[in-house]
């Protein structure tokens, strides 16, 4: 029995990277992009995958991921490819959302082309409801940089939270930028 | 609030359980009463359905619903159905899914119901999954686990580990619906729901030879599926040894019925919408393969049927690529031909030849995209790509 409880415990602290507040400029030149944080969130670094949050996940997120374009998604087999329109590439980040058997009631309120950082991608806002039964909603921008895609996205309860936090989250788009182009 | 009821009523439920047999008369016998224990598990079945109805995820379409009830209640006769009303709903999930609460109250995927090509087959799912209600097979198969608090806290992790997001689907079921729709019931109870199940549909005057077919479409499409599905329909062996168990019933089946029903043409018109619908969400999760031969099959019923070739068009440039151009071109330009006024093969063929930079063709179709399909929420696409094809940039 002890050997299982610390066995959980090394798993459960081993999956979890340290949260630390932030503010400012980030820069990632493994990730080739720089980003300014707003002041008092708390950060935590995933593999492909920088997270932020005020009041906790659950409530709102803002993350900036960056995977390569031969990435299997896990609800669809869809599949980027290099120089997609940002449209396409969109339809299959959405088709993946969709396709998850937790997400119920997906609605998209709006696709429409974008610019991040300079480069022409996509933005995508949609609502669904979690298992839970709890509605959320969310923004994701993105955008194909050779053999890469970055996508910035905003998810947070729509009650309350998607508001008080959007203008947040613009701020964060709007200061995104590559630092070197392909 | 719903978890501190459920973690009371457990252990309860356990402890009764535990002194409890497992010789249940099944409800047709008629004068049924659950047993204290039964009763605690209905009690926490319906606080599960409740999560699940609302949830999000139930397919709603009223007609479908009432055709599949009706369909439920030509297998037993009103004496039956007064002890136990049957309700069927179906769940908005492209996986080959169906299970029942032991209160009556039976869940069907999208997905199983895409597969099937007639009543008789439906009536085959419905009276395998009633016959775990009558039978009462939920309280039989929580009182023979032998250590049952230790089994839930198993299946809570185990739940959580599947694989593709099904955890989290399952976990949504609660712990009946999912104990039912992942691991079924032991082999003798799947065993009993396979034969009075075929019963039923004999009884009921359904062609018995459609049950191999079924299960046999089942297996077909899980074949394909490549990845392992998580729930007990989309599992090769368990599907596997119900096409053997239904075949050994029709070889020992002597007696050949008078009628044999396999309603093929109503079951097709009342299924017609989440047939459609569910190639959408094949289409979505990239199953090309299953969402072409279900788009092929429609097709051949319904060959005027724009929707068809507009789904035709996507899945050639999406499964293809630009070796999928020329025939998606003729998709479309085919679903324009029976119904000039559906929008998407517009949008469609405007963004080939943009691609292709032909944009006085680009700008027109875009433009006719736009005068049909009024606010939708792609506008702003579809106006940049008007814009570029103006000012002659390369998308």
């Amino acid at each position: 029995m002890r050997k299982l409880l610390i066995l959980f415990l090394i798993i459960f602290v081993s999956s979890c990277a340290p949260w630390v507040q932030v503010g400012g400029l980030y820069e990632s030149s493994g990730d080739n992009f720089k980003i300014e944080l707003p002041n008092g969130w708390m950060k935590s670094r995933q593999s492909n995958e920088l997270l932020i949050t005020r009041d906790g996940i659950l409530l709102q997120t803002i993350s900036v991921e960056r995977l390569d374009i031969k990435h299997e998604f896990k609800n669809t087999k869809k599949k980027l490819v290099k120089g997609m329109l940002p449209e396409e590439a969109s339809e299959v980040i959405l088709d993946n959302i969709s396709s998850a058997p937790e997400i119920a009631g997906l609605d998209i309120i709006e696709s429409a082309p974008a610019k991040i950082g300079g480069m022409s991608g996509f933005k995508a806002v949609f609502k669904y409801n979690t298992k839970g039964g709890l509605r959320y909603k969310s923004i994701y921008y993105g955008f194909i940089d050779g053999e890469v895609i970055y996508v910035i996205r905003y998810i947070a309860a729509q009650r309350y939270y998607f508001d008080k936090d959007l203008n947040t989250f613009d701020k964060v788009v709007n200061s995104f930028h590559i630092i070197k182009k392909v | 609030m719903k978890l501190k009821i459920i973690l009371l009523i457990l252990p309860i439920i356990l402890f009764q359980i535990g002194c409890a047999s497992t010789d249940l008369k099944p409800i047709t016998t008629g004068n049924f009463a659950p047993e204290t224990d039964e009763r605690g598990i209905w009690y926490q079945v319906e606080e599960e359905q409740k999560a699940l109805n609302r949830s999000g995820v139930l397919y709603t379409d009223k007609e479908l619903e009432e055709y599949l009830n009706e369909t439920a209640r030509k297998l037993y006769p009103n004496s039956v159905l007064a002890q136990i009303p049957f309700n069927i709903h179906v769940i908005k999930n492209r996986q080959f899914n169906a299970f029942a609460y032991p209160n009556g109250h039976i869940y069907v995927h999208t997905g199983v119901l895409a597969c099937m090509e007639n009543e008789a087959q439906l009536a085959t799912l419905l009276a395998h999954e009633m016959t775990h209600v009558t039978h009462r097979h939920a309280v039989k198969g929580f009182r023979n686990l032998k250590n049952k608090s230790a089994v839930l806290a198993t299946l809570q992790v185990t739940f959580g580990g599947l694989g593709g997001g099904v955890g989290d689907l399952v976990s949504l079921l609660g712990t009946f619906g999912a104990l039912a729709s992942v691991y079924g019931y032991s082999r003798e109870l799947e065993t009993e729901a396979d034969i009075e199940g075929f019963k039923l549909i004999k009884e009921a005057g359904y062609d018995t030879l459609e049950s191999v077919k079924f299960f046999e479409l089942l297996k077909r499409d899980i074949e394909e599926e490549e990845i392992k599905q998580a729930f007990f329909f989309g599992t090769h062996p368990r599907v596997q040894e119900r096409i053997e168990n239904y075949e050994d019933l029709i070889k020992s089946d002597n007696r050949k019925s008078a009628k044999s029903i396999i309603n093929a043409e109503q079951f097709l018109a009342k299924t017609l919408k989440v047939k459609m619908d569910n190639i959408f969400l094949d289409l979505k999760a990239g199953r090309f393969k299953k969402a072409r031969r279900a788009a092929d099959n429609r097709r051949e019923l319904y060959p005027n049927d724009a929707k068809v070739y507009y789904l035709l068009g996507k899945i050639e440039t999406q499964e293809r690529g630009d070796n999928g151009i020329e025939r998606a071109i003729n998709n479309y330009k085919k679903a324009i031909s029976f119904d000039p006024s559906f929008p998407e093969p517009y949008r469609e063929l405007g963004l080939i030849y943009l691609k292709q930079n032909n944009k006085g063709h680009a700008t027109d179709f875009f433009k006719q995209y736009l005068s049909l399909s009024g606010e939708t929420n792609d506008r702003a696409y579809v106006e940049e790509y008007l814009k570029q094809c103006k000012e002659g940039d390369k998308p």
